[in-house]
């Protein structure tokens, strides 16, 4: 991010504010700054608040915000300062007390947001697509919308055009099958065939021919209509662009046309029909309503790991888990070590019980279980590895296949395959503001 | 027994929640009913930590921490009764990211009438940025889903639980909405759609920590579905909207009369979508879209 000198004004405000308070250089002031905002993303005013506060000044001398960006414009505030471009503006006559005068209305706009907005004084030589600099506007509300008004104390310049950032553009979506969502146009993905019908259907009186059927990569299917014969094969990999998606009862459906490209891929590497089968990508919510499934795939943070996790010893004979060298069926054994997790998974939507063993959790952790038994003899306790192992995966996303029952403590997940969830946070957020922004 | 659901929901929206449930049975879980109608009894909120406080004694320590994420604040409680957690938030130097676990706490000031909403600290475990960004996808995932769910109850307010569920809302948000429903009415859907627009922001590369500003208007009720009675006039303007000189007066009145819309109150949401610059007046008694 090339900020330059912007932090300046800000370091000497905290400066000012925590003057006689402590001494501190401004060029720690400003990495502690940076590193608030840029870092930890919080906001400006947070952060200056939380640095004043950390060393003792008073948080109250600092001053407000100044220049805000249109999304974040509160209602009936006296006094606001942003730069917009113009979206529409009109003028208009009205009759005022003082007998007819001119006003001029319109939208602003700058990349977070729209809003309505008034001129109630002076004149306004701009038109749509001009940047203009607004300070000491006010703001009034209607119909919980913020509506910016422009009077007599307010001063109004113009900007060059590229003092703005352009608003979000509808670029091309490359997107994975368990990506796709509602709303989406103008994607492009490489996907599986594993399942295909063609229908016949009339649509406004003309007959056609469509492929209905489900699609599939590694992170999952997803339903898809095709209304052009493109040739597709079952179990054939084909790249797809200019697509778009709609959704049947909520679920997706990536829908392509002859306006589309769809054409063959070669690739070994890719998952097979059966291999995207069996990672079918559940929500927890809904596995907990089913009670149980075989081969599904679950996504969740670890938000605890329960006594039981780390090393534990089983009977040799049973292979039950066993307290004290003594197992419940066989009494006094000499117990077997063995390595195991076991995680409360929740995604939001619901909590499972997941068991990973010890294969998947000396991948999970990078560590064996002679290396544990080692740090467990060192610290003589075998606590150390259960610390370890919350270290390392408490509060983690991970994505675990397996086997789901549920008993009276809920649903327990025993897992085949265990890793960290792999999250494209960046391609997810766009998506979503996709569905949320286009989906209207 | 199942285990509680940790809820992602966002500080703002956690923190503007005034509807507690509590059974009169002992140790019964208490739920509080979030203005979008998310259920939450634990939740998990990941954020960064800016302040840490012990607000009781040291014998008696009631730590309250500050988490920020990209809409408020978290208040984070550990009393005598979390004393673990007591002692990691005590050992933190903020700012550090932190994943907290908790159960939802309430508290309303003997001569007070608001009610103050807290999270009783269960587990708390510092993070880093990715995770921080992976909360903040699965709190705007929750929240749409909610906000969906109002949607589809929009179009037929007198669905029920199953009613919901038939249109595909899973029944631990159906549930939740309309106990929100009986208890704020309709929430203003616009404001938290923009809250959860400008969170989801804060995760794209040009995301510009320096010049944006996560404070947000407080959501102000809905009078008398006014946005409907304006969307649907805006419709009508838009079908008969059709010559260079728009739509004519009298016909988008008997249109309007046909929707069930009166005459004052189709003038009044013409005034107000001029004024918001949707529509104008080419000419006496035309209207024309923007
Ligand atoms: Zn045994």
């Amino acid at each position: 991010m090339e900020n330059g000198n912007e932090y300046a004004p800000h370091v000497e405000e905290i400066a000012r504010v925590l003057e006689g308070v402590i001494d501190i250089g401004k060029d720690e002031l400003e990495n502690e700054l940076r590193t608030y905002v840029e870092h930890y993303k919080v906001p400006l005013y947070v952060a200056k608040r939380s640095i004043v506060k950390k060393y003792g000044g008073n948080e109250r001398l600092l001053g407000g915000m100044e220049w805000t960006k249109l999304n974040s414009l509160m209602p009936n505030t006296p006094s606001v300062n942003f730069v917009a471009r113009v979206v529409t503006a009109n003028p208009k006559e009205i009759n005022g007390p003082d007998g007819p005068k001119r006003i001029v209305y319109g939208i602003l706009g700058d990349d977070t947001a729209t809003v309505p907005f008034t001129l109630w004084e002076g004149s306004f030589p701009y038109e749509k697509g001009d940047v203009i600099r607004v300070r000491n506007a006010y703001t009034k509300e209607w119909q919980g919308q913020v509506q910016v008004n422009m009077g007599a104390r307010t001063v109004i310049s113009p900007e060059e055009p590229d003092a703005l950032p352009p608003g979000f553009t509808r670029e091309v979506v490359e997107a994975k099958a368990s990506e796709l969502r509602p709303g989406m146009r103008n994607v492009s993905t490489t996907l599986r065939i594993v399942d295909m019908e063609k229908r016949e259907v009339e649509v406004s009186g003309e007959k056609k021919v469509l492929f209905t059927g489900l699609a599939g990569d590694d992170t999952g299917l997803v339903r898809f209509t095709s209304w052009h014969d493109f040739g597709l094969k079952r179990d054939g990999i084909y790249r797809i662009t200019g697509a778009y998606v709609n959704s049947w009862r909520g679920v997706p459906r990536l829908t392509f046309d002859e306006k589309c490209s769809c054409d063959p891929v070669e690739d070994d590497s890719f998952p097979s029909s059966e291999e995207i089968r069996g990672g079918r990508l559940i929500g927890l919510g809904e596995l907990v309503e089913m009670g149980g499934a075989v081969g599904v795939t679950i996504r969740g943070v670890v938000i605890d790991i329960k006594p039981g996790s780390g090393l534990i010893s089983r009977c040799p004979e049973c292979r039950r888990v066993i307290q004290k060298g003594t197992c419940m069926v066989h009494g006094k054994v000499k117990g077997v070590n063995d390595l195991r997790i076991k995680a409360i998974l929740d995604d939001g939507t619901g909590a499972v019980t997941t068991i990973i063993n010890r294969e998947l959790t000396e991948r999970l952790t990078g560590k064996t279980m002679r290396e544990y038994e080692e740090e467990a003899r060192d610290a003589m306790t075998p606590e150390v590895v259960r610390d370890d192992i919350v270290e390392k995966l408490l509060a983690r996303k991970l994505e675990v296949r397996g086997n789901a029952t549920s008993d009276d403590f809920g649903v327990m997940l025993i897992a085949e395959d265990a890793r960290p969830a792999a999250v494209d946070v960046e391609s997810e957020a766009r998506a979503l503001l996709q569905e949320i922004e286009g989906g209207a | 027994m199942e285990r509680e659901i940790a809820w992602r929901v966002f500080a703002r929206e956690y923190g503007d929640s005034t509807l507690l449930l509590r059974s009169g049975e002992e140790r019964a879980p208490a739920y509080l009913v979030t203005p979008t109608g998310a259920k939450v009894n634990r939740i998990y909120a990941v954020g960064t930590l800016v302040s840490v406080e012990n607000k009781g004694t040291e014998e008696e320590p009631m730590w309250i921490a500050r988490l920020n994420d990209p809409t408020g604040f978290f208040f984070i409680f550990a009393g005598q009764h979390q004393r673990d957690v007591g002692a990691v938030l005590s050992s933190l130097q903020p700012p550090v990211f932190l994943a907290v676990t908790g159960k939802v706490r309430a508290y309303t000031p003997p001569d007070g009438d608001r009610m103050y909403v807290s999270v009783r600290a269960e587990g708390v475990h510092v993070v880093e940025g990715p995770q921080y960004d992976d909360w903040i996808l699965d709190s705007a995932r929750s929240l749409k889903e909610r906000l969906d769910a109002w949607k589809i109850l929009s179009e037929d307010p007198e669905l029920g639980v199953e009613g919901l569920a038939s249109h595909g809302v899973g029944r631990h948000i159906a549930e939740g909405v309309l106990l929100a429903q009986e208890h704020y009415g309709r929430p203003n859907l616009g404001w938290y759609r923009d809250m959860l627009v400008s969170a989801l922001q804060t995760l794209l590369p040009e995301y510009d920590g320096l010049h944006a500003s996560h404070m947000f208007p407080a959501p102000q009720e809905e009078g008398g579905g006014g946005e409907e009675v304006l969307s649907r006039v805006l419709e009508i303007v838009r079908e008969l909207d059709e010559g260079p000189q728009g739509a004519i007066w009298e016909d988008i009145l008997d249109r309007a009369a046909e929707s069930g819309i009166t005459p004052e109150d189709l003038e009044e949401a013409v005034e107000i979508l001029i004024d918001r610059g949707e529509l104008y007046e080419p000419v006496l008694g035309r209207i024309k879209l923007v």
